[in-house]
């Protein structure tokens, strides 16, 4: 049987850290979703990934419920990708040009998750509408669709019930339809 | 089951997530409503392509994991910005790993099982017991400092050859240690007589006696308890001594800016004396004046408060961590607030203080409270626009007794920094706070009353 979450975070406290490998490979792609519902495809989806990991690891101590490993992990992503934006908000604010140790790798950026202009028209439409929606139900609907979890895993992962999941999945696609919809006229 | 029934249940049920039991109620309705199943078939057709448009997005996720497992791992230089594994190990266990480097590595024993233990990463209780028995035999040296705060990961290592270990917050550090900080980490070391001595990004020190450092690179903050002998910092080419002082020394390799002199580069210690004075060679410096020696070369002081602020501002992350440290903070955010109306860069200032937090939110309260700041309106109005934007739960009464103020700016964000929080301004927009017939007191004192409510989420918050 694989060890739980819980197993795994009081391993590395204990002084293994091969353990947080198997939290990384298990929530990669979950906190991918997240980052990508935050920040769009076009931000540095990949680099807040890596971010939340290491923000994750050198904090691990301070984790109250071990079994909670995931929507612990969830909050630091979240406050990651809001440092991300408001770092880039400050940016304008030429410090470097004063400072000894600000340089221009400083400032957060990173690849893109995906190239809209390598998107075929179709992909972009719907990737574009998925965007465009609330931040609630585009997080939602990434996780289900990108992860392809339940409502239960999904509603684990972000701290609310099943029903609340479904609720935002109807919203989402009712929103989704009416968008696209409307892009398909224009 | 009526339409507005299905409606709630239709994404459940292509998901196949609805429960068995309401699953044969939206069949049959389905069978029977045509704009229901209509509404359906879209919802499938649009699942059919979010499905197609968001699974590809999972490519290149096991490389990612692996790569962030690999960069975790890593033992050499880390990632810039990232820490060490190893060192964390020792941060997030808060045991094993933390207390041996207190004993100088002079038996090769000692150093050779510890490489072990760091290179599997884990230790077993065999190896645990060894070590412990081991550690006995050392005689143990006497502490210098503590390291009191820490934004990310610090080493400490006895003499030269040793390796590095991880230093964790609250561990004590003997005499004649080097430290580090890896990464972007700052840091801050408290002694015993009350110096306090702060580490920049990418900083190495040698930690040598109570009063003297040697700055092997980087950026060290100092604030010097008065002692009979000097405190002293050295660099491999020059010796600053200060007595009582404020200090801030960064040495730095710099890029010559020609491509032909790249390869040569230039060394440049740089001394900014915050309060006190200071000799730097024979030259003496005092408080307001930057210093620079340059392969050697010691030019002319200059004065100017914003270089010295803005030189010195990378410690403000470490003060806003500190706890018990309030008076130091509240200098330093006055020093800021004088800057703004003084300078045409006062957005930096401003921006400075935003990004020290909640924990300016008292002082500038009290700064607007001040008599003082009476006379200086566009520097209140500044300190008010901020504090309403960073002011947290615990801040709503002095929010609310500035309500009282008389500059109806003043009062308007007040106001604003209330419902910002509360989420409510109790019916008393803008247009009221900053009418001049406002009738203040009786504004505020609804406000009073509203934060005093025990149940609410800011806990019945009363001055």
């Amino acid at each position: 049987m694989s060890p739980t979450d819980a197993d795994l975070v009081c391993a590395v406290r204990d002084g293994r850290p091969d353990a947080f490998g198997e939290l990384v490979r298990r929530y990669a792609g979950r906190i991918r979703a997240v980052c990508w519902g935050k920040l769009g495809r076009r931000g540095p989806v990949d680099d807040m990934v890596q971010e939340t990991f290491y923000r994750g690891f050198r904090s691990i101590a301070t984790i109250e419920d071990p079994g909670k490993f995931g929507g612990w992990l969830y909050g630091i992503a979240v406050r990651a990708c809001l440092d991300w934006r408001k770092a880039k908000e400050r940016s304008q604010v030429s410090f470097g040009s004063l400072g000894a140790d600000k340089t221009a790798d400083d400032f957060p950026g990173g690849r893109p998750l995906s190239d809209p202009e390598e998107e075929d028209h179709r992909r972009r439409r719907v990737l574009d509408g998925v965007e465009g929606l609330p931040e609630i139900y585009r997080e939602a609907v990434i996780l289900f669709y990108y992860r392809k979890q339940s409502y239960e895993e999904i509603g684990g992962f972000l701290g609310i019930s099943a029903a609340a999941v479904n609720a935002r999945l109807t919203k989402a696609r009712a929103l989704l339809r009416q968008r696209l919809a409307t892009t398909m006229e224009k | 089951m009526k339409c507005t029934e299905i409606e709630d249940r239709l994404s459940a049920w292509i998901d196949g997530e609805l429960p068995e039991a309401e699953r044969a109620g939206v069949e049959e309705h389905l069978a029977s409503c045509s704009d229901c199943a209509r509404t359906s078939e879209a919802i499938r057709a649009e699942d059919g392509e979010l499905r197609a448009a968001l699974a590809g997005g999972r490519e290149g996720e096991d490389a990612l994991a692996e790569g962030i497992i690999r960069d975790l791992r890593r033992p050499a230089s880390p990632p810039k910005g990232r820490v060490l594994w190893f060192p964390l190990v020792g941060a997030a266990a808060a045991g094993f790993l933390v207390a041996f480097f207190l004993y100088r590595g002079e038996d090769s024993r000692i150093v050779e099982m510890e490489r072990r233990v760091r290179e599997m990463g884990r230790e077993t209780e065999t190896l645990r017991k060894e070590l412990t028995e081991a550690r006995k035999s050392l005689p143990r040296r006497d502490l210098l400092c503590r390291l009191q705060v820490a934004t990310g990961a610090v080493e400490v290592k006895a003499a030269p050859a040793d390796p590095w270990a991880p230093l964790a917050t609250g561990g004590g550090v003997p005499a004649g240690s080097w430290v580090r900080t890896l990464g972007k980490a700052k840091c801050s070391f408290a002694y015993e007589d009350g110096t306090e001595v702060r580490l920049n990004r990418d900083t190495e020190v040698r930690l040598a006696d109570p009063r003297r450092i040697d700055l092997a690179r980087g950026q060290i903050s100092t604030r010097v308890a008065r002692a009979e002998r000097k405190f002293r910092v050295q660099t491999d080419q020059a010796t600053i001594e200060a007595i009582g002082t404020t200090l801030d020394i960064a040495h730095v390799w710099r890029s010559a800016e020609s491509d032909e002199k790249k390869a040569e580069g230039r060394k440049v210690t740089t001394l900014a004396v915050l309060e006190g004075a200071a000799r730097f060679g024979d030259r003496p410096v005092r408080a307001g004046e930057l210093c620079r020696m340059v392969d050697g070369r010691l030019e002319t002081p200059r004065s100017g408060r914003d270089l010295l602020l803005l030189t010195n501002r990378w410690v403000h992350e470490i003060l806003v961590l500190q706890k018990g440290n309030d008076r130091e903070l509240e200098k330093r955010l006055n020093d800021l607030l004088v800057r703004i109306g003084r300078t045409k860069m006062e957005y930096l200032y401003e921006a400075e203080i935003r990004a020290m937090g909640d924990r300016c939110a008292l002082p500038l309260a009290r700064f607007i409270q001040s008599e003082v700041s009476k006379k200086e309106s566009h520097r209140r109005r500044k300190a008010a626009r901020i504090l309403a934007d960073i002011a947290g739960k615990e801040h709503l009464p002095e929010l609310a007794d500035l309500l009282r103020d008389k500059d109806p700016i003043v009062r308007v964000q007040m106001a604003r920094g209330l419902s910002r929080v509360v989420g409510n301004n109790l019916g008393m927009d803008e247009r009221y706070w900053g009418a001049p017939s406002c009738d203040a007191d009786r504004g505020a004192k609804r406000w009073e009353t509203y934060l005093g409510q025990a149940d609410l989420p800011w806990g019945g918050k009363r001055r």
